[in-house]
């Protein structure tokens, strides 16, 4: 019995192996089929295996003077209509009158006062240092996400095209439709999905 | 370049002992919620500098008879990272002699990477097949870069992946910096070089989700001086950054990163002595 986990578990890894060797490329071949005009491929593009009802963040950086174009694409195992959303990262202090209130529909939000790595526990808080005192007892921020696009109130376009006039910490959300699956194995309902972010120097335009 | 991490297997080692093969197929059974962090590749920054007027200097480029002496196993991942990054420098200046050079050199040390398959005699032919063609040049050395990466990530490598990462960025900055002459707040390398606070987060955040893997911990505690630049450097009030301009979706509008001409120089110290201690030889 013991043999047969090992052996079980050992082609489990060998297929993840396999899948994600698979889908590194996806990006590359599977977005880039929009008729927008020429972008040089970004680095930060990317692509990873998700399952039906899995929800993954993408943490970007949008370099001021830059027009973007981000494209997101999936297997057709996944379904026509992965959502994805894309916010951007500010952290703000909170004045002491505003700690009661509530936060805008458009935004969500997360405080803490500490800013330590060593405290690192979700994918939010790699910007906690900034600006931040020492321990606990300073100032308390909060890391805003500012909704700046959402693809199901576009007709779940599967591209954005955007200028960035300052530099910004982006995380691009996405979310593959459907239930969580009770099966404990999900190979099947797995596939590809991929962002490429393609670049260009923003042209000034008028006189 | 992509940095990925699931939540749920964020302190997973590189062990591969049973238990371990164990987490693995957890992870199969169980999708986590997970997060990728990205960090734009040394040649994005080399090829920005080149278009932005920022003079070549090959001599800020890493000994490359030193390659042989790295022995010391998380080194050996800095050091990859320093090289590429040096690889990627010298292409998008179209220093072909360089260029050849610096690829036999990645490919040496790629081999105690255990990734030299990736890097291919006919990889090294195009080179010469392209020495006419300057973007052709550039995306092949840029080529070998994301093929280290995605193989690393691939196989579970992410320790050594974090530290040739952080080797990679802390010589794109050191030649970036170098090369500039005349620092000038105003112009588009200093914006970038102060919008690498925002690079350096998604970085310092993927070491801290591998800090239990090949020496990620110590290289961290060496940063903390440029972290703590990069801190002091403030951002433009944040505003409802969303602004349609001629049916033009526009974002990030007041998002300055402000440095000032004392910060600046500190980060470049700070960077200078990181630099030499990734490159200093084990003794």
């Amino acid at each position: 019995m013991r043999q047969f986990i090992l052996f079980f578990g050992i082609v489990l890894t060998g297929l993840t192996s396999y899948a994600q060797t698979e889908c590194s490329q996806f990006h590359r071949k599977g977005c880039s089929d929009n008729d927008g005009v020429f972008m040089k491929y970004d680095s930060q593009s990317k692509s990873a295996i998700m399952a039906k009802g899995q929800t993954s963040e993408f943490h970007v950086v949008a370099y001021g003077g830059q027009d973007y174009r981000v494209s997101v694409c999936n297997s057709e195992i996944l379904g026509g209509e992965v959502k994805y959303k894309i916010y951007e990262k500010q952290r703000v202090l909170i004045k002491p009158e505003e700690e009661t209130n509530d936060e805008s529909s458009n935004e969500s939000t997360e405080d803490y006062s500490s800013d330590s790595y060593e405290d690192y526990s979700d994918s939010y808080s790699d910007d906690s240092y900034e600006d931040a005192p020492a321990g606990n007892t300073g100032p308390k921020f909060k890391l805003v996400k500012e909704l700046l696009y959402d693809n199901s109130q576009d007709s779940y376009s599967p591209f954005i095209e955007f200028t960035a006039e300052g530099s910004m910490s982006l995380i691009v959300e996405i979310s593959v439709p459907g239930e969580e699956s009770k099966m404990k194995l999900k190979v099947r309902e797995t596939g590809c999905v991929g962002v490429l972010i393609e670049h260009i120097k923003s042209q000034n335009t008028g006189f | 370049m992509v940095l990925s991490s699931c939540s749920a297997e964020s302190k997973r080692t590189e062990s591969t002992d049973k238990k371990e093969k164990k987490v693995e197929v957890a992870d199969v059974e169980e999708p986590a919620r997970s997060s990728y962090f990205a960090i734009p590749s040394p040649k994005q920054m080399f090829t920005f500098i080149n278009a932005n007027g920022v003079e070549y200097n090959k001599s800020l480029v890493n000994d490359i008879n030193a390659a042989d002496n790295y022995t010391d196993p998380s080194k050996k991942a800095l050091v990859f990272g320093v090289y590429t990054a040096d690889l990627a420098y010298v292409a998008a200046y179209q220093d072909v002699e360089a260029t050849l050079k610096l690829y036999k050199t990645v490919r040496k040390l790629s081999i105690d990477l255990q990734i030299e398959e990736l890097m291919t005699d006919e990889m090294m032919e195009n080179i010469q097949v392209n020495m006419e063609n300057p973007d052709s040049l550039a995306e092949i050395a840029a080529n070998s870069y994301y093929n280290a990466v995605e193989h690393l990530e691939d196989n579970g490598q992410e320790g050594k992946l974090a530290l040739m990462s952080l080797g990679g960025w802390t010589e794109s900055m050191f030649i970036t910096m170098n090369a500039i002459k005349d620092v000038d707040l105003g112009s588009s390398a200093v914006r970038r070089i102060a919008a690498q606070k925002i690079t350096f987060n998604n970085l310092y955040a993927y070491l801290a989700m591998n800090d239990d893997k090949l020496g990620v911990k110590e290289e961290m505690e060496k940063v903390q001086r440029i972290k703590d630049v990069f801190q002091s450097l403030k951002k433009g009030a944040p505003s409802k950054s969303k602004e349609k301009k001629g049916g033009k979706l526009v974002f990030g509008k007041g998002n300055k990163i402000q440095i000032s001409i004392e910060q600046y120089l500190e980060l470049k110290s700070a960077i200078e002595m990181y630099r030499s201690q990734i490159v200093t030889q084990n003794i």
